[in-house]
């Protein structure tokens, strides 16, 4: 089979602005992908483009051989790549087992009134649902605080809860947007291991964006830089870590920052 | 030529009634600007102001100019003590902020009704006789409105574009975020902003006043016209509200005169529902 | 065996302590069943309009759960009233058909603004909902042949079903307290499956509904047409309870008050519709010397609920029980 996601020439102009200039990559099923860049290199673009949030300009994202350019993205999510949000995105006023819930029932398939009425395709897919996300929470570390109310968890927990919401879809790729921002070094790290579980246990391919070099080095295979919307290199993390373009995007971007302070 | 003179006649009125409408939008669509909130008691206020002049006016004996003044006066005012005491919790809840003024709206208009009791009331004519323009005719008591109103627009353009206040309010409408970065005072803005956008309103009342009748219902039917000019010319913008209330007067005027007029209302409906549809921030509002 | 999902009851609804229960539901039969005891019509008139109300707020609430606000509820209303009574007494169909015609009409048209305009954030659907309201209030007036214009039309036999008719005051009350009765069931039984589950999820947060495989836009056009339905539905059963209709009858006011007795009912609770009819009702009728007082109560209270309870009297409860987090 072709990889699992292949993003095909993605170019977004906001007025007159570029986000993105006809970018290319693909990943494959399994695999460990980051896409990183400094700020402003269409990082968050270029994550709703994918996932159907946004309709490009220019350029095709296919995923299992499926046309889902332009989304919407709740068809995006039913053929299996799910998303989470940089500013972690939960419903802080249910409970957190309720949280995952509503991530999982876009998959029952019973019409309204077959659930209204109780019928045993209802049962049976709640039931199977039910299990689903207890696994889900047990995976994320959450059982214990399934009937926390979410908007009271700490920051690291609604993070973890964000990503459960998106486990609870079943997905078969998982693109993180920024899933470390906000994370001190330790909590990256332990974050990375919780990852990296994901692939092994439930065989999911992901997909990071990030800003933060240290989490993308250290989990992925493969890295796809971003610099001003266009893809500068793509290669193994030791070899990034060389390039001489990505470290000029990044120490440029760096002496900016000091220099704006 | 008789075609022509109904059509200059049409016009004539159109413009007339489009001053009114363009201040009620302006108001409304300024205290949008601002605060974000759909202000559903602007039509009290247009009310009050009707209502402040005929009072001044019958009973006071004070002359029609400063009693429009010393009512805006007052509507900014009230309008002022009225968004911080009642509005402020609301400030950028766009939604229950807009439910919010239902309430203040039922609280004025009943307050009204308990007040000076439901029977409409006539004022005086200001002004009488009528002016020749060619062989249009315009009576001398809508060209004193349209005149003030060009008078309020003028003063209301000077202060939003060359004082350090009004360009406070102007930087507010634009951009919040941008505008609070500058420092500027949403404990001044936001009151100021209310005040000056119902005062607009209370003008359009006050000037109002003597051309129709004045009860505490008064203020609903331009009201729902001042929403369609504001959807129109768009949420925010006052150019926008000046440009759509304009051209709703004329087009009304012209659809009233030349086909039934409630064929013409049911076409403009339509024609607001369309427009929100096809483009929902307007002939000149921001996307957002 | 009922799921265990079952009883993840959305957020609005957490488990009521049993005891409350225990009063409440004795309380409330009682208070269903006395209208039927009493003789001055009056009181009956009123339980009648409570009822009415309910299922009217019922529908708007189920709008509002998918976190869009109508403001032109009342033309629904009008819709299915007229609906009713035109198919009723041109056509001659019987009553429940010409009553889920008028609903029908609603649905259509509600599916037919829905689709287009709940793509619209929430103050431009204000606005269109608003003007839509106004439109249908116009073309009522300017059809004189089918909708008898200003004058409306008068002479609506009353409802009938196979035979039994409620032409009584006791008969109608038994009729309306059976709809609102209804109407607040399928609002429970619809917040416990998982499309009353998808209908919070796109209320509290509809970015990342959709994000997690829930049509938005298809959800909150499902919940317009319902409620749209359930309003034009209580339209036919008021036409054919005071035997007459207008445009006016039908007017932002009416959109209005059911507004601020949702509100102040609650708006993310299922009880919302029952409480705000049951407050807002009677109370107008009951105070009738002091209306604009009373308005002006009305109007002080919508502000201070939004402001300090903003999910209104339903939520008062569960305020109580739990410390405040936060505000």
């Amino acid at each position: 089979m072709a990889a699992l996601l292949r993003v095909e020439n993605l170019s977004k102009s906001f007025g007159g602005l570029a986000a993105l200039r006809d970018v290319s990559f693909e990943v494959e099923q399994g695999a460990i992908v980051g896409l990183i860049g400094p700020n402003g290199a269409g990082k968050t673009t270029a994550v709703n483009l994918i996932s159907g949030t946004l309709r490009p300009s220019a350029g095709t994202v296919w995923f299992r051989d499926v046309d889902i350019t332009g989304g919407p993205p709740s068809r995006v999510v039913r053929l299996g790549l799910a998303r989470t949000f940089q500013h972690t995105s939960i419903y802080p006023r249910a409970s957190v087992r309720e949280n995952v819930y509503r991530g999982a029932i876009a998959r029952l398939g019973t019409s309204m009134l077959d659930q209204l009425r109780g019928g045993a395709r209802t049962r049976e897919g709640l039931a199977r649902i039910d299990a689903q996300v207890d696994e889900v929470l047990e995976i994320m570390g959450l059982q214990g605080q399934r009937d926390a109310i979410a908007g009271a968890l700490s920051y690291g927990q609604q993070k973890r809860l964000g990503v459960a919401i998106g486990l609870a879809t079943r997905p078969t790729l998982l693109l993180l947007d920024e899933p470390a921002a906000g994370l001190n070094p330790e909590e990256s790290a332990e974050f990375g291991r919780l990852l990296r579980g994901l692939r092994e246990r439930l065989g999911l391919t992901l997909l990071l964006v990030e800003h933060h070099m240290a989490l993308v080095m250290d989990l992925c295979e493969r890295i796809v830089v971003l610099v001003q919307g266009a893809r500068i290199a793509e290669d193994t993390p030791a070899a990034i870590a060389r390039h001489p373009a990505v470290i000029e995007a990044y120490l440029g971007s760096e002496e900016e920052d000091h220099a704006a302070g | 030529m008789d075609f022509l003179l109904l059509l200059g006649q049409a016009l004539v009125n159109g413009l007339v009634v489009g001053m009114l409408y363009l201040l009620m939008a302006v108001g409304f669509t300024l205290v949008f600007g601002v605060m974000r909130v759909v202000n559903f008691a602007h039509a009290e206020f247009y009310m009050l102001g009707a209502f402040g002049a005929f009072l001044l006016v019958t009973r006071l004996e004070v002359p029609f100019l400063a009693s429009v003044l010393i009512t805006f006066a007052l509507a900014v005012c009230l309008g002022w003590l009225v968004e911080w005491l009642v509005l402020k919790p609301f400030r950028h809840d766009e939604l229950n902020g807009m439910i919010a003024t239902i309430g203040l709206a039922m609280i004025l208009q009943n307050g009204a009704l308990m007040v000076f009791g439901p029977d409409p009331q006539s004022m005086p004519a200001v002004v009488r006789g009528v002016t020749f323009v060619g062989d249009l005719v315009i009576p001398n008591s809508r060209l004193y409105v349209v005149m003030f109103s060009l008078a309020v627009l003028a003063a209301l353009y000077v202060f939003l574009r060359h004082s350090r206040t009004g360009r406070s309010l102007r930087a507010v409408v634009e951009d919040l975020e941008i505008a609070s970065a500058y420092g500027i005072r949403a404990r001044l803005v936001y009151p100021l902003g209310f005040g000056i956008g119902v005062g607009l309103a209370a003008i359009a009342g006050a000037l109002m006043a003597p051309l129709f009748s004045v009860s505490p219902f008064i203020g609903t039917a331009p009201m729902l016209k001042a929403f369609i000019v504001v959807i129109v010319g768009g949420l925010g913008s006052i150019p926008g509200a000046a440009l759509a209330g304009l051209m709703l007067g004329i087009a009304e005027s012209l659809a009233g005169t030349f086909l039934s007029s409630s064929t013409a209302e049911i076409l403009i409906f339509a024609l607001v529902i369309a427009m929100l549809v096809v483009r929902p921030s307007g002939l000149l509002g921001r996307p957002d | 065996m009922p799921a265990p999902s079952a009883s993840l009851g959305g957020a609005s609804t957490d488990r009521r302590p049993r005891r409350a229960a225990r009063i409440l539901w004795p309380l409330g039969l009682a208070v269903a069943a006395a209208p039927f005891f009493m003789a001055s019509p009056f009181y009956v008139h009123l339980a009648i309009l409570t009822c009415l109300n309910v299922v009217i707020v019922s529908g708007l609430s189920l709008i509002a759960r998918t976190g869009q606000l109508s403001f032109g509820h009342g033309a629904f209303v009008g819709l299915g009233a007229y609906g009713a009574v035109v198919t009723g007494m041109h056509l001659g169909w019987p009553f429940w058909l010409a009553a889920l015609t008028g609903a029908a009409i609603a649905c259509l048209c509600a599916l037919v603004l829905g689709w287009v305009i709940l793509r619209l954030r929430g103050v431009y659907f204000v606005l269109v909902t608003f003007a839509f309201a106004e439109l249908v209030r116009l073309v009522l007036l300017d059809w004189p042949g089918i909708t008898g214009g200003a004058n409306g039309i008068t002479g609506i036999p009353a409802a009938e079903l196979f035979g039994f008719a409620f032409d009584t005051r006791h008969r109608f009350y038994g009729l309306a307290l059976f709809c609102a009765i209804a109407a607040l069931a399928f609002g429970l039984r619809l917040s416990r499956v998982p499309a009353g589950h998808a209908f919070d999820a796109v209320e509290q947060n509809a970015a990342l509904a959709e994000a997690s495989g829930l049509n938005v836009h298809r959800i909150q056009v499902r919940a317009f047409v319902i409620g749209c339905g359930i309003a034009g539905f209580a339209g036919a059963l008021l036409a054919h309870y005071v035997g007459f209709v207008s445009p006016e009858s039908f007017n932002l006011s009416l959109s209005i008050s059911a507004i601020v007795m949702l509100v102040i009912g609650g708006r993310h609770s299922v009880w919302g519709p029952l409480i705000g009819a049951l407050i807002l009702t009677p109370l107008p009728e009951l105070f009738r010397a002091a209306v604009n007082t009373q308005h002006i109560f009305y109007g002080a209270a919508l502000i201070l609920i939004l402001r300090f309870l903003p999910d209104g009297l339903a939520s008062l409860p569960a305020r109580l029980r739990r410390p405040r987090e936060g505000g």
